[in-house]
C-alpha cells in the first residue's frame, strides 16, 4: 500500500520537471518511441516474442589527473554514451535468461559494449537502438530455444522459481547535474602534492589522482518505467609504493570522496593523509614479518567493512542462492542464526550520507529500473533475506532493487551500501583491553590489530573450496606484556566464512564508511560498508607470496641528485 | 598598440623555437643511460652491454559520428617510454626469445609511461625504476634462453644483433593543430549521407589525427629526434544482403596533415559511391565458384602486394619460443618469402623495393615515411626484388642466417608475451618494365578466359581490410583457448568486384567472393601490369592490435589463374523491424 502511494506521487512530481526539461527528455522520448515500435512487432513475432524490453543509457563524463613527483602524467576529459538494451522472450516463469546447466556458459559474462552517440539526435540514438534491440531480440530467441531443449532433458532444478518478478512502473527525472570544479586550480594542486613524495627516495612510486565523474542513467521499460538518475561525484586518491629489503612489495592508499566539490578535503586534510602514508611505509618497510598465526584480533571499522563485504555480502547476493554452479553458502538457513546475536547487518543504497561523509553506493534506483530499498539481511544473528533483482528465489519472489551492472554486462544482483551494526559496542580502548585479555587466555604473546585492508577474494562456487582471503596493508602487533605496538608485514588472512563469523565477540561503537568500486560478473560498480572495528577471538593469517624481486639496484636518482 | 602585436608575435615565434628541440627529455635519458651502463650490476652476474631508451609521445584527437549523431570527441596527449636492454653480447644476448616472465607491480619492465610534463626528476624516477626492472627482466631471460637451447637442441648460431655506426638526426617537433569545433561538423555531416541508403543498417565516420615525436638515444651513440603527423578519415558501412550474409566495406583517406585530406566534397562522393555499391550488392545472388584470371585493380592490388609481397618479406626472423603456449601468433602471417633470397618469388618483369624516407610521391602523400626506425636506426631504401627475384627483406636490427645488417625498418611489436622490434613495410614500391594500359589489361583478361573457355573474367576493385580483433573477440579468444588460433588465409577477401562478359564486354558486379587456396606461389602467375601507379595510404592493424602507418604504390596486375568459392559467411537473420528512419 505504502509503495503504490510512494510511486504515484512520483509520478505527479515529475510530469512537471518533464515540460521544462526538454533537452534530455529528449532523449527518454527516442527510447521510449524506439522501445514502443519495437515491442509491437516483437511481442507478436511467432512462435517465440518477446514480452519485455528494457533500455538503459549511460551518459558519462570522466575527468581524471593525476601527478607524480610534481609532474602532470595524465590530463583527461572523455565523454562517452553507451547503451544497454535487454529482451526478454518467453514469459515470466521461463524466459531467456535461465541458467543453462550444462556448465557455466563464460559467454554470458563477456561485455559487449555497445557506443552510441553522445549528442542527442534522434535519427541516430533510434537507428542504434533499433539494431541493438534487434541483436539482442535474435540471441533472446536463439537461447530460448536452447533452454527449452535442455528442459527435456535434464533434471528439475532444485529452485522452481520463475525467471521475472513482476514489478511497479516508476516515472522519476533527476535535475540536470554538472561537474563543476575548476581543473586548472586542480591541476596545480595535485602536482604540488604529488611532488612531497620527492624528499623521500626509498618511495619508488607515489600518485595522486582526481577523478571527476558525471553519469546520467536514462532508463525506459515496456511496464512503464521512465527514470532519469544524475551522479557526479569527485575523488582524490594518495597512492605509494615500495619495496623491503627483502623483495617484497608494500603499498598504501587513500581516497577522498564526495558528492560536492565543496566536500573536497582541504590542502591540509590531503597533505596530512600524505605524511600519514609515508610514516606507515616507512615504518612498514623495516617491519618484520609475521610467522603464520592463529589467534585473537581486531579488525578497525574500515577493515572491518571491507572484511564483511567480501566474505559475507557476496554470499547474500541472491542470485547466488539460485545457481546450479555455487556453493550456496546461506541458501537454507533463513530464519537460522548465522552471527553472534548482537550483530545486524543491512544494505542500504538510500542514504547517501553517513557521519557527513558522502556515500559512493548509493543509488536512487537499480540498473533494472527498481528503486533502491533498505534491506535487513541479519536481524540479531539471524538470516532474515538477500540481496535481490528482478531475479525470483525460492520464497523471495521480489526484487528489493539491489539489480546492479557496468554497461555492457547483464545485470545481477549486487550490494549497495552494506551497514553492519552491534548491540554489543565498546569503546577502542576497551576492544583493546578485550583483546590482551583474551590472548592471555589464550597464551598467546600478542594479538593483531588490522588497521587497513586493500581488498579480497571469495571464491562462491560449488566446485572450489568455500574459503576466502583478504590481503591487510596496515598491520599492528599488540603484545600483552606491555611492549609498544609494533608494525608487521607480510601477512594474508585467510579462513572460511561460517567459521569466521562465529568468532566475533564484541565491537567497538566507531562506525566508520569504506568507499570502494566492486568488481564481479556484472562489472565494476559503486560500492560502500559502514562497519564498527570488531574483536574476533580467533583469526587466521599466513604468509604472503612474495615475488622474486629484489629492490632497484641502483639508488634513486632523486637522492642522488640532491 | 601596433607595437604590442609585434611584441606578442615576437615572443612566440622565441617560444616555438625553444620547443622544437627537447632538452630535458634528453638530459634525463642521457643521464640515467650513462650511470646505468656503467653501474647496473647484480653481483656475480653480467652488466648490459646496450641500452636504448626511446619516448613516444602522441597528441591525438579523435572524432566519431554516426548517421547524423556524435558519438565522441576525445583529444588526448600520451607519452610512453620503451626500453631495449640486452645482456650477452651482439653474437648471443638475452633477445629473440619468447618466455613468460612474471615482474614486479612496483617495478615494472620494457616500457613505462612518462610525465606529459618536461620534469626531470619525475622522468629520472620513471627511466631508474624501467631500467632496473627491465635488466633484471633480461638476467631472468638470459639464462632461461639458454637452458631452452639445451633443452631444444637448437643448432642455430646466428647472432642476435647486427651493429651499427652510429648517428644523430634531430628533425623539429610536431604539433597537433586542429579546430576541433570545425570538424566534429564536418564528421557528423558526413555521417548524414547515410540518411539516404535504406538499405545500409549501420554506419559510421571517424576523423583521426595526431602528432607524434619520438626521441631516441642509446649507449652506442645515436641520438635522434623526430616528428610525424597521421591523419585519417575512415567510413565503415554495413548491410546484410537479401539472403542475409553480411556485406561490410571501410572507406578510408590517410594522410599526414588534415589540409592534405581530399575535400570534403570529393570524400562525400567517395562514400556516396561506396553506399551505392553496397545497396546495389543486397539484391545480388553469391557468385558460383570460379577459376581462372583475376585483374586487380587500385585499392585491390595494392592490398594483393601488401598481404603477399609486403608482410612475405617483413619479420624475416622469428624468435625462439620457450614453449608451446607462448608461440601464440607472435608474427605467423610475417615472414614467408623471407629464406628466399636469390631465388624467383614473383614474374620476372616485376621488381620491387620499400624506402620509408619517401614523403610523397607524385605531390601525393605517403604515410608511410618515416627517418629513423625504432632502434633509432635511419631509414635507408631497401631492394627487395629485382628481376623477380628476391634480393632482400626489411630488417631490424636482428639479424637473419643471410643478411645480418639493419636497413632502418625496425619496427615495434607488442605482443602477447613480450615485445619485439621486427623489419615492416614504410613504403613499399612495386615497378614494372611492361605496362598496358587499362583497356588492354582488360583484353588480356578476357584473352585468358578465351583460351580457358570460360564465360566471364574477374575484376576486383577492392578487398577487405585487416582489423584487430574486437575487445569481445578477444575475450572469446581467452575463453576459447588457442582454438581462435586457426591459419588466416593469406589473401583477404574482396569486398568489391565485378564480372566482364567474354562475348558481350559487360561489366556487371557481383558480390560474396573469396579466394580459395593462395600460396605466395600466385606471385609467379602475375602475368601483366598496368600503366597507371596506385598510390595508396592506410593504416596496418595486426592481430595484438599494433597500428602502423604504411604505403603502397603499385601498377594494377592481372594474375592467370586464381580459385574463387563463394563466400561462405555466415548468413544472420534480416531485421525484424524496419530501420526507424525508414520505416514507411
Amino acid at each position: 500500500m505504502k509503495k503504490l502511494f510512494f510511486s504515484g506521487l512520483c509520478m505527479i512530481l515529475c510530469s512537471t520537471i518533464f515540460s521544462t526539461e526538454t533537452g534530455t527528455a529528449g532523449v527518454l522520448e527516442s527510447m521510449e518511441l524506439e522501445m514502443e515500435r519495437s515491442y509491437e512487432t516483437l511481442s507478436k513475432t511467432k512462435p517465440i516474442s518477446a514480452y519485455f524490453l528494457h533500455y538503459e543509457i549511460w551518459d558519462e563524463r570522466n575527468v581524471s589527473i593525476t601527478a607524480s613527483w610534481g609532474a602532470l602524467y595524465r590530463n583527461l576529459d572523455k565523454k562517452h554514451r553507451y547503451l544497454d538494451v535487454d529482451v526478454r522472450v518467453g514469459s515470466k516463469k521461463l524466459d531467456n535468461t535461465h541458467e543453462i546447466r550444462g556448465g557455466v556458459n563464460y559467454m554470458d559474462w563477456i561485455p559487449s559494449i555497445n557506443e552510441i552517440n553522445g549528442d542527442d539526435d534522434p535519427a541516430a540514438l533510434r537507428v542504434a537502438l533499433w539494431a541493438e534491440t534487434d541483436r539482442q531480440f535474435k540471441k533472446a530467441q536463439e537461447k530460448y530455444i536452447r533452454i527449452q531443449a535442455e528442459r527435456q532433458v535434464k533434471v528439475t532444478e532444485s529452485d522452481t522459481s520463475p525467471d521475472f518478478s513482476p514489478s511497479t512502473p516508476v516515472m522519476h527525472v533527476d535535475e540536470a547535474k554538472e561537474i563543476r570544479l575548476d581543473f586548472g586550480l586542480w591541476r596545480e594542486k595535485v602536482k604540488e602534492f604529488s611532488s612531497i613524495f620527492k624528499d623521500y627516495p626509498w618511495i619508488y612510486s607515489s600518485q595522486i589522482s582526481l577523478r571527476a565523474q558525471q553519469l546520467t542513467k536514462y532508463q525506459v521499460n515496456t511496464e512503464g518505467s521512465k527514470i532519469r538518475e544524475n551522479r557526479v561525484f569527485y575523488r582524490i586518491g594518495v597512492y605509494a609504493s615500495t619495496m623491503a629489503d627483502d623483495g617484497m612489495e608494500l603499498y598504501l592508499s587513500y581516497s577522498f570522496f564526495s558528492f560536492a566539490p565543496e566536500g573536497l578535503p582541504s590542502d591540509e586534510e590531503v597533505i596530512a593523509q600524505i605524511d600519514t602514508i609515508i610514516t606507515h611505509l616507512d615504518a612498514l618497510r623495516k617491519a618484520p614479518i609475521v610467522e603464520p598465526y592463529i589467534g585473537p584480533a581486531i579488525l578497525v571499522n574500515k577493515a572491518s567493512g571491507v572484511f564483511f563485504h567480501e566474505i559475507f555480502g557476496h554470499r547474500v547476493e541472491g542470485h547466488r542462492q539460485k545457481s546450479e554452479f555455487e556453493g550456496q553458502t546461506f541458501t537454507k538457513k533463513v530464519g537460522e542464526k548465522i552471527l553472534p546475536d548482537f550483530i545486524s547487518i543491512r544494505d542500504d543504497p538510500t542514504i547517501a550520507e553517513f557521519n557527513g561523509k558522502d556515500i559512493n553506493g548509493y543509488y536512487k534506483f537499480d540498473d533494472e529500473g527498481v528503486p533502491a530499498q533498505k534491506v535487513t539481511i541479519v536481524e540479531s544473528g539471524v538470516l532474515k533475506g538477500f540481496l535481490k533483482s528482478r531475479l525470483p528465489i525460492e520464497g523471495f519472489p521480489e526484487s528489493n532493487g539491489h539489480g546492479r551492472r557496468q554497461y555492457g554486462r547483464k545485470v545481477v544482483s549486487r550490494q549497495g551500501v552494506l551497514f553492519v551494526t552491534s548491540s554489543n559496542e565498546v569503546s577502542m580502548n576497551q576492544l583493546r583491553e578485550a583483546l590482551i585479555t583474551e590472548c592471555k587466555k589464550q597464551k598467546k604473546p600478542f594479538g593483531l590489530i588490522f588497521y587497513d585492508i586493500s581488498g579480497g577474494f571469495t571464491s562462491t562456487g560449488r566446485g572450489g573450496t568455500q574459503t576466502f582471503k583478504v590481503i591487510p596493508l596496515f598491520v599492528k602487533r599488540i603484545y600483552v606484556d606491555g611492549r609498544p605496538d609494533e608494525v608487521v608485514r607480510g601477512v594474508d588472512i585467510v579462513g572460511t566464512p561460517l567459521l569466521s563469523f562465529a568468532k566475533i565477540s564484541l565491537t567497538g561503537n566507531d562506525y566508520e564508511i569504506f568507499n570502494g568500486s566492486c568488481g564481479a560478473e556484472s562489472g565494476m560498480i559503486p560500492v560502500s560498508a559502514i562497519s564498527p572495528s570488531i574483536f574476533v577471538s580467533e583469526i587466521e593469517v599466513e604468509k604472503k607470496s612474495k615475488s622474486q624481486d629484489k629492490p632497484p639496484i641502483l639508488p634513486s636518482p632523486l637522492g642522488e641528485v640532491k | 598598440m601596433r607595437n604590442r602585436i609585434f611584441f606578442v608575435v615576437l615572443f612566440f615565434t622565441f617560444l616555438s623555437i625553444g620547443k622544437l628541440y627537447n632538452n630535458i627529455l634528453f638530459m634525463a635519458m642521457d643521464d640515467e643511460i650513462r650511470r646505468s651502463i656503467t653501474r647496473l650490476q647484480i653481483e656475480n652476474q653480467k652488466k648490459p652491454y646496450y641500452i636504448s631508451y626511446r619516448i613516444e609521445e602522441r597528441e591525438y584527437i579523435k572524432i566519431k559520428a554516426s548517421f547524423g549523431g556524435l558519438l565522441y570527441s576525445n583529444r588526448n596527449r600520451i607519452r610512453d617510454l620503451y626500453v631495449d636492454l640486452r645482456i650477452g653480447d651482439y653474437s648471443f644476448d638475452n633477445s629473440n626469445f619468447v618466455a613468460r616472465i612474471s615482474h614486479s607491480r612496483i617495478i615494472g619492465s620494457d616500457y613505462t609511461s612518462l610525465p606529459l610534463d618536461d620534469n626531470y626528476d619525475a622522468l629520472r624516477n620513471d627511466l631508474w625504476l624501467i631500467t632496473d626492472g627491465t635488466y633484471k627482466k633480461a638476467l631472468e631471460e638470459l639464462s632461461r634462453k639458454k637452458a631452452t637451447i639445451q633443452n631444444q637442441q637448437v643448432k642455430d648460431q646466428t647472432s642476435d644483433f647486427s651493429k651499427v655506426t652510429s648517428n644523430t638526426a634531430m628533425e623539429p617537433a610536431v604539433k597537433l593543430a586542429i579546430d576541433e569545433a570545425v570538424w566534429e561538423n564536418t564528421i557528423v555531416t558526413l555521417s548524414r549521407i547515410f540518411q539516404k541508403y535504406p538499405d545500409i543498417q549501420e554506419s559510421s565516420i571517424t576523423f583521426y589525427s595526431r602528432a607524434g615525436n619520438q626521441y631516441f638515444l642509446d649507449t652506442e651513440g645515436s641520438k635522434s629526434q623526430q616528428g610525424a603527423l597521421l591523419t585519417y578519415i575512415e567510413v565503415t558501412a554495413k548491410a546484410q544482403s537479401k539472403d542475409g550474409n553480411p556485406i561490410e566495406d571501410i572507406l578510408g583517406f590517410y594522410c599526414h596533415a588534415p589540409d592534405e585530406l581530399p575535400d570534403i566534397a570529393t570524400i562525400s562522393r567517395k562514400v556516396e559511391a561506396m553506399a551505392e555499391t553496397l545497396t546495389l550488392q543486397i539484391v545480388l545472388e553469391e557468385t558460383e565458384d570460379y577459376s581462372g584470371p583475376v585483374l586487380f585493380v587500385g585499392q585491390a592490388a595494392a592490398e594483393f602486394m601488401f598481404q603477399i609481397l609486403g608482410k612475405g618479406v617483413s619479420d624475416p626472423r622469428k624468435p625462439l619460443f620457450e614453449n608451446e603456449t607462448v608461440s601464440g601468433s607472435a608474427g605467423r602471417d610475417m615472414g614467408v618469402l623471407a629464406n628466399r633470397i636469390g631465388r624467383r618469388v614473383i614474374s620476372s618483369f616485376l621488381h620491387a623495393y620499400d624506402d620509408p624516407t619517401l614523403k610523397k610521391w607524385n605531390g601525393k602523400p605517403l604515410v608511410g615515411y618515416f627517418a629513423v626506425d625504432d632502434q633509432g636506426v635511419p631509414a635507408k631504401k631497401a631492394e627487395i626484388i629485382k628481376d623477380g627475384k628476391l634480393c632482400g627483406v626489411l630488417m631490424s636490427r636482428t639479424p637473419t642466417k643471410k643478411i645480418d645488417i639493419s636497413n632502418g625498418h625496425g619496427r615495434f611489436k607488442d605482443e602477447r608475451f613480450g615485445s619485439r622490434v621486427c623489419g615492416m613495410v614504410g613504403n613499399l614500391i612495386i615497378e614494372a618494365d611492361e605496362t598496358k594500359s587499362h583497356s588492354e589489361m582488360k583484353e588480356m583478361l578476357i584473352d585468358i578466359c578465351r583460351n580457358y573457355e570460360i564465360p566471364y573474367g574477374i575484376i576486383v576493385t577492392r578487398l577487405e581490410i585487416t582489423r584487430p580483433r574486437t575487445l569481445r573477440e578477444r575475450y572469446m579468444g581467452y575463453f576459447t583457448s588457442m582454438t581462435s588460433g586457426s591459419e588466416k588465409p593469406i589473401l583477404s577477401s574482396p569486398v568489391v568486384a565485378y564480372k566482364i562478359d567474354v562475348e558481350t564486354k559487360t561489366v556487371e558486379l557481383i558480390r560474396g567472393l573469396t579466394f580459395s587456396s593462395v600460396t605466395p606461389r600466385v606471385l609467379r602467375d602475375i602475368v601483366a601490369s598496368g600503366n597507371e601507379d596506385f598510390v595508396y595510404n592506410f593504416v596496418f592493424w595486426d592481430e595484438e592490435g599494433n597500428a602502423y602507418p604504411m604505403s603502397v604504390i603499385t601498377p594494377s596486375i592481372l594474375v592467370e589463374e586464381m580459385d574463387i568459392e563463394t563466400s561462405g559467411k555466415k548468413a544472420r537473420k534480416l531485421p525484424i523491424l524496419n530501420h526507424p528512419y525508414f520505416k514507411n
